[in-house]
């Protein structure tokens, strides 16, 4: 199976605005040239987004962890079977030798 | 002269019941030889087939336990930003060191999304590898040190140090 597609994760930067930094901030956004648009979160806000970025990242790590053993038990199934095969396979010759040893002492054959 | 005639013909007859009996009992023994060890075949068969059966419950329940304990792990690991920020008011601490706050927030995003690129298979910068414990290496998921270090792919010495 092939590797999952690595991910670059574009920069995110907070600005946190206070009311004694708020109007420096803004000048600060200002000189930049854009246009002056914020989209602000509360603390609790930021909050949340780090516990959902956090639950996400460990539902990865969990997918992993399932696709890990789902390899781990293909690999093992798959050599059981084989070893499986080999052994009815050599049972089957041992078989055929008894049975042509046995044949060998009857005079009429 | 009769007598022996007819002791030839009785010879004879028996002789070709003996022949007949012979190799009836002949055929009759290679039919049940041949019974048995395909029997024999399929008790072995089902052996095997046993055998596999619980070898391949025996990986699935290692698997099963082996996820289990990630699962936890990964709870566990997931539970310490909550632990952090409960420690803390991070509104009144960002109202008083705005400044400081900015800084940590914004190293703490840099982290969290690095894990995602680590997560995804994205190559050990230098800094990583050269990183002595998971703290070091990546504050947000300190847990993938000990992952990469088992595998060998951190630098057992440190750059910085392996010139002092």
């Amino acid at each position: 199976m092939p590797d999952v597609d690595q991910v670059n994760m574009r920069k995110v930067e907070w600005i946190i605005l206070t009311e004694d930094n708020m109007d420096e901030k803004i000048a600060e956004l200002k000189a930049g040239g854009a246009a002056l648009a914020i989209f602000g979160l509360t603390a609790q806000g930021y909050e949340n987004l780090g516990l959902n970025f956090s639950d996400i990242r460990a539902l990865v790590q969990q997918q992993q962890q399932i696709i890990v053993a789902y390899d781990n038990y293909y690999k093992a199934s798959v050599q059981a079977l084989d070893a499986a095969e080999t052994q009815r396979l050599q049972e089957e010759v041992a078989d055929t030798v008894t049975k042509s040893e046995g044949s060998k002492w009857n005079p009429f054959d | 002269m009769k007598l022996s005639g007819l002791l030839l013909i009785v010879i004879m007859t028996m002789s070709g019941i003996g022949y007949w009996y012979y190799t009836d009992t002949q055929r009759t023994i290679a039919v049940l030889t041949s019974n048995n060890a395909k029997l024999e075949m399929a008790v072995a068969t089902n052996e095997d087939t046993i055998k596999t059966m619980a070898a391949d419950f025996a990986a699935a329940s290692a698997e099963l336990k082996r996820v289990n304990t990630e699962f936890a792990a990964i709870r566990t690991q997931n539970n310490r930003l909550a632990n952090k920020l409960a420690d803390f008011d991070l509104g009144l601490l960002a109202a008083a060191k705005p400044e400081s706050i900015e800084r940590a927030v914004n190293r703490g995003s840099a982290n969290a999304s690095r894990c995602f690129e680590l997560l995804s298979g994205a190559t050990l910068t230098d800094s990583e590898k050269e990183a002595e414990n998971g703290d070091k290496f990546n504050k947000e998921c300190p847990w993938l040190y000990d992952s990469y270090k088992s595998r060998g792919m951190l630098n057992d010495t440190p750059a910085n140090t392996s010139n002092e």
